[in-house]
């Protein structure tokens, strides 16, 4: 190579090298906290495995919604902490999404940029879609893949159990996910709720064994936030209150106890 | 092509890289049917002088002329056949795989190449081994490949580049023998050789090189007496007077 | 007209040749089947019937193979015939050092689809085997995929007459698979960077290859359909024009090349 050639490429290496540095810089902030194991993938990983976690959970986001990169993270808004049905979540997202990729096509459109015309049309869909029913068993290898990176990825495991339980409706599987999470995570309240939820099963199920699930919920959340503080508490707060709302609503099931009707 | 024609044609040839100059000022002829040896110490040229005969590189100033053309012209390239010092072939194809390549590049017909690959590859003594690859081939027998992709296209004009470089006394012979059936059939040959023996035997004239300057040329029958040492004796002479 | 023709299968010939005797598309085959064998048998948390993954488990093969094969192919091209010097002869046959180079990159270009073919092949038997069914779309991602492969192999010929083999192969790589996988977020990752990072950043996306142009393998995987026709036909195209300019940025750097 020239000498005119060689200080291009050096020039060039310098720029790129800055430009990676200020990519890199916005995401410091948000690097993962320290995995727990003590396994082969984690000596080989380290925090590693908890982004790759992520990853495969956005995956099956994307997966979700036909291949789509949503960077929205609309497995999350599905999961059960939302006390609402199925359909409601379906169409709140999918009319939310409508208007993202309507926004995306004008943008294509307006800024005459030919390459993200290209983009949009061979990369993006045409229509908001998501999977649905037992298609949605798609979405299982990659969960079962964030969870092998990340055992304690707890949004993966209540994001399996969620669709297990309600899109798979395989009451059978939910508990086997929830079980397994468990194992890996013991008293967890969040999986506790998974727990009781698919036990109750909208009132139809064991009312004992679902309420034994979500008052172990609620020992366990409170137990935790008496631990100590840390950015886990608005989320074990929020579990510890959907633990409760459902108690309260198997006692309204259940009627008062024979005492108070004396 | 006629007798009197000058099949290559150098008048005062210099060629320099980064200012210095690898030839300078060459001039020489070398005419129809004509065998001539190229002698030269290392670095005195002669491979640069090949390389803008075969219009690979192109003179700093002067001109080269090769079978009335300029050699960088493929046409005229068509008829020159060229066999580098030290090449490995294509080491994951066979002898006839190789010829049949080169033969494409010639241009030529699956049928003519087939036909000239058999003689050649008896020729060159690979009959027996055409089916090996390459890279399984000795020095030498690379350099009879080489031979057969040079004459594939059954050129007027032969430029070698040490074509006796790792040969076996046997193989020396055998390619003597070849080189003089095809100066019989009117072939033109440019050699360039540390073999000076081999140079002796083989060729009508020869010329000298010495750091980029042709310091003799002529006729080898003027070179009187027995063979090898005289060429040796003249070769240590004129370089010791070019001093 | 002729002499071209003959002179271009001589080379396609050879490519094809050194590529299939190499039997480096046969240790890829065996790598991929070593990786997608295990995958299919593997019933995530017992629940059976998921194969999309499969599928792009397996395109992701064909697509990471591919690249592999293509880079070699360009980069094979020219150096090896100045180590070996094979390249005077070569040279002092009737052929211009113009149309060597494009018959030559014309044989990668063949070697490297047929390697294509074979692994997409293979891809549409294991879909088929899995009960699986042909998507109508394949045929046009199979072009589009060749094509990027087409541009794949010039990129890493361009870049074999630069500089050393393994800083090409390394570069062509990165910056290949670095646009397959981030190009169309480029301006968004602009936005937000001061302003002559952003410069730096807008110009990559102007000028560097966009490999995911050519990947449709979401469309493929989630059954969306074929791209519109004037799409497809703008990203054919682009890669002609692209692959164009490359080639005679090749051409220049080989007319450079002291022999």
């Amino acid at each position: 190579m020239s000498a005119a050639g060689r200080v291009f490429a050096a020039l060039g290496g310098i720029a790129l090298a800055w430009c990676l540095a200020g990519l890199c810089g916005r995401d410091i902030g948000r690097m993962p906290q320290v995995v727990r194991g003590e396994g082969a993938l984690a000596v080989a990983f380290g925090d590693a495995r908890e982004t790759i976690s992520r990853a495969f959970v956005g995956k099956a986001d994307s997966y979700f919604h036909g291949g789509i990169d949503m960077d929205c993270g609309h497995l999350g808004h599905h999961r059960h902490d939302e006390h609402c049905e199925d359909e409601c979540h379906e169409h709140d997202h999918g009319h939310a999404h409508g208007h993202d990729h309507e926004a995306e096509h004008e943008t294509a459109n307006e800024s005459l940029d030919l390459w993200r015309w290209i983009n949009v049309h061979v990369c993006a869909p045409q229509e908001h879609r998501h999977l649905d029913g037992e298609k949605s068993v798609e979405l299982m290898p990659w969960l079962w893949a964030s969870v092998k990176a990340n055992p304690h990825n707890i949004e993966a495991w209540t994001t399996t159990w969620y669709i297990a339980n309600n899109m798979l409706k395989d009451k059978e599987l939910a508990l086997r996910v929830v079980a397994e999470g468990l194992e890996k995570n013991p008293d967890n309240p969040e999986l506790l709720i998974c727990r009781g939820r698919t036990i109750y099963d909208r009132g139809h199920g064991d009312l004992a064994a679902a309420h034994a699930a979500f008052v172990a919920a609620v020992a366990s959340a409170d137990g935790m936030l008496q631990r100590g503080g840390d950015e886990t508490d608005e989320r074990i707060l929020r579990a510890r209150d959907f633990a409760q709302a459902y108690i309260d609503e198997i006692a309204k099931k259940r009627g008062p106890p024979p005492d108070a009707k004396e | 092509m006629s007798e009197c024609l000058d099949i290559v044609q150098l008048e005062g040839v210099v060629r320099a890289f980064a200012g210095a100059k690898a030839v300078d000022g060459l001039s020489l002829k070398l005419k129809a049917g004509e065998v001539m040896g190229f002698l030269g110490t290392n670095g005195a040229g002669k491979t640069t002088t090949i390389k803008m005969m075969l219009g690979l590189l192109a003179p700093t100033s002067g001109t080269v002329k090769v079978l009335g053309g300029d050699p960088s012209d493929p046409r005229i390239r068509a008829h020159i056949g060229y066999m580098p010092e030290v090449a490995t072939y294509y080491p994951y194809l066979n002898a006839r795989e190789l010829l049949a390549f080169y033969g494409g590049i010639c241009g030529l017909d699956a049928k003519t190449v087939r036909s000239r690959t058999d003689s050649l590859l008896e020729s060159v003594g690979l009959a027996d081994t055409a089916k090996r690859p390459l890279r399984t081939y000795s020095k030498g027998m690379l350099q009879r490949a080489g031979i057969a992709q040079a004459l594939l296209n059954d050129p007027d004009l032969l430029v070698l580049d040490e074509p006796f470089t790792g040969l076996d006394p046997l193989a020396r012979i055998h390619f003597r023998e070849l080189l003089r059936g095809l100066k019989e059939r009117g072939k033109t040959i440019f050699f360039s050789s540390h073999e000076l023996g081999e140079t002796e035997l083989l060729c009508d004239r020869v010329a000298i090189m010495k750091k980029g300057h042709c310091v003799y040329q002529g006729p080898v029958k003027d070179i009187a007496g027995d063979g090898a040492t005289n060429l040796e004796r003249l070769f240590l002479k004129t370089l010791e007077e070019a001093k | 007209m002729k002499l071209f023709a003959r002179q271009t299968c001589a080379l396609v010939k050879l490519s094809f040749i050194e590529l299939w005797r190499r039997n480096d598309v046969f240790a890829l085959v065996l790598l991929g089947l070593a990786l997608m064998v295990p995958l299919s048998m593997a019933t995530p948390f017992g629940a059976a019937g998921a194969s999309r993954y499969l599928d792009e488990m397996a395109l992701l093969l064909v697509w990471g193979f591919s690249l592999f094969v293509a880079l070699g192919a360009g980069q094979r091209l020219f150096p090896p015939e100045f180590e070996s010097r094979t390249i005077y002869p070569l040279l002092a046959k009737p052929i211009s050092r113009g149309r060597l180079l494009v018959g030559k990159y014309i044989g990668a270009v063949a070697a490297s689809w047929s390697a294509l073919a074979f692994f997409y092949v293979l891809f549409v038997a294991s879909v088929l085997l899995r009960g699986g069914a042909f998507s109508a779309e394949l045929p046009q991602a199979v072009v589009l995929h060749f094509a990027f492969v087409a541009l794949a192999v010039a990129v890493s010929l361009l870049g074999s007459l630069l500089v050393t083999a393994s800083a090409n192969l390394s570069l062509s790589a990165i910056v290949l698979v670095g646009m397959f996988f981030f190009g169309r977020r480029i301006p968004e990752y602009a936005e937000g960077l001061n302003p002559a990072l952003a410069w730096i950043l807008k110009g990559i996306y102007a000028v560097a290859p966009h490999a995911e142009f050519f990947d449709m393998r979401q469309r493929l995987i989630h059954g969306w359909g074929a791209v519109d026709g004037i799409v497809f036909v703008t990203v054919l195209v682009y890669a002609a024009v692209y692959v164009s300019v490359l080639l005679l940025l090749a051409s220049l750097a080989l007319g450079r090349k002291r022999l």
